[in-house]
């Protein structure tokens, strides 16, 4: 800043602005010394202002991926991986607690009723939201009726959040695995396009059987804390399956044998 | 003569000079763009391609940085059409997201002091007045703030009025005017320093 007061201040812009040479005589008459620092702004103008580009030459609009704009590979490469570790943090810090519970064992006397993995989301979430409060009651005693209904390791593992854009199914279904402290079995021929997903306060079992639902396979959770992925067959797939359809006569967790040895309250031996 | 868009006339002309001339000539065309004639956005594109490009080169300086700058900023317009209310004129809100853009680019680039100690280096200025590739120019804008050498880029090269660049800033015409003073200022202090 030059240490002129205000108001000749902005007079010396004004008359550099305009370039008023008359109104730049009778300033200098009146303030001499101001010479300089009014030759200074002349010059700082006319520089910017000559320096304005010329009209270049329009090339045909191409539209360009707004998503990817910066100029190295490895800061888009970066700022991707930084994503995939939040989502696994997020999910990790659901799952977390599901990971130290101790798995349901046999009980012949009290089949547990398996939650319908068909159920809308709605009724996914609250399921989910329920988990603590009946993993609380394994330690009630078998007499006190009714038991409570026992989920699996894949039903108790909420997924906060999940938004993955153009990323290989594959690894999806691996990114949802590995942080939910399930294991993932993957049978031959799944086809592995890129998808984009996004899932909120959603059970993990949920997020794999619709999932599976969108992108032709069957996921249902054989073993506690194994997910098994079954991709449809080419025969049963010229028709696209409607929604709940089970083509290859497996049934999913909810229709299997009450007396499953892994249904049952917690805590009976 | 008129504008032809999938069959379609859709700008009034005056006098036969250009088809540029319709008061509503932006609002008709968004409105076609809203209406999925995209063909009319290249009518947009190339009206509004130098304007958008003075924006950009002057903000990120580098000519190259600019081009591909203009076409995301139009790329942008492009796939943000339908959100235009209309509230104000097509050219502010797209000043809007050119200065936004490029702001954010140079931001995100941060390659300029090198970029500065470069031509500082490689360049003999020759006494010759200023001229259209001014090394000074450039070397004095590239020590400035994204934000300051948009708002002179605006004033100086597109002519806006302070309460115009208020608009495309989103900010107050008074706050433009102290910015635009200070940022004059920064500019002459430094230029004479290097003259």
């Amino acid at each position: 800043m030059s240490n002129l007061p205000e108001d000749l201040d902005g007079l010396l812009w004004t008359i550099a602005e305009k370039r008023d040479l008359s109104a730049a005589e009778d300033y200098l008459q009146r303030f001499p010394t101001h010479r300089v620092e009014l030759m200074k702004r002349l010059s700082a103008l006319e520089s910017l202002q000559k320096f304005a580009p010329e009209d270049v030459t329009v090339p045909p609009f191409t539209p360009r991926p707004i998503s990817a704009p910066l100029p190295t590979t490895w800061i888009v490469a970066s700022i991707l991986g930084i994503g995939l570790v939040g989502v696994g943090v997020t999910l990790f810090n659901n799952a977390g607690n599901t990971k130290t519970e101790t798995v349901p064992v046999a009980s012949s006397a009290s089949p547990a009723h398996q939650p319908s993995t068909a159920i809308p989301q709605l009724r996914a979430s609250r399921t989910a939201a329920e988990g603590v409060s009946q993993s609380k009651q394994a330690t009630v005693p078998l007499e006190t009726p009714p038991p409570a209904p026992v989920k699996t390791p894949a039903q108790r593992a909420i997924v906060q959040k999940l938004k993955l854009d153009g990323v290989q199914l594959s690894l999806v279904l691996q990114i949802l695995a590995e942080n939910t402290g399930l294991k993932l079995d993957v049978q031959p021929g799944l086809i592995d396009p890129k998808v984009s997903v996004e899932y909120v306060n959603q059970p993990a079992l949920f997020v794999f059987e619709d999932l599976g639902r969108k992108f032709g396979f069957q996921a249902f959770e054989d073993a506690p804390g194994v997910i098994t992925i079954l991709p449809k067959k080419e025969e049963t797939s010229g028709v696209p399956p409607q929604p709940n359809e089970s083509p290859f006569g497996f049934n999913p967790p909810q229709e299997r044998n009450p007396s499953s040895p892994f249904s049952g309250p917690i805590g009976k031996r | 003569m008129a504008v032809q868009l999938d069959g379609m006339s859709i700008v009034a002309v005056i006098a036969g000079v250009t088809p540029f001339k319709s008061i509503d000539e932006d609002q008709a065309l968004v409105q076609q763009v809203q209406q999925g004639k995209a063909a009319a956005f290249e009518l947009l594109y190339k009206k509004h391609y130098q304007r958008v490009y003075r924006i950009a080169k002057g903000v990120l300086l580098s000519p190259d940085d600019a081009l591909d700058a203009t076409q995301e900023i139009f790329t942008l317009a492009y796939k943000n059409i339908k959100k235009f209310d209309e509230r104000s004129k097509f050219s502010t809100w797209l000043c809007k997201i050119a200065l936004n853009r490029s702001i954010q680019e140079a931001r995100r680039l941060q390659k300029y002091k090198k970029r500065e100690a470069q031509l500082i280096e490689a360049t003999d200025i020759p006494d010759a007045g200023p001229q259209m590739n001014d090394p000074h120019v450039i070397n004095t804008l590239a020590q400035m703030k994204p934000q300051d050498r948009a708002v002179l880029v605006l004033h100086y090269w597109q002519q806006m009025t302070a309460e115009e660049i208020a608009q495309v800033m989103e900010s107050t015409e008074g706050a433009v005017k102290v910015r635009l003073h200070r940022a004059r200022d920064r500019f002459k202090n430094l230029y004479s320093e290097r003259s």
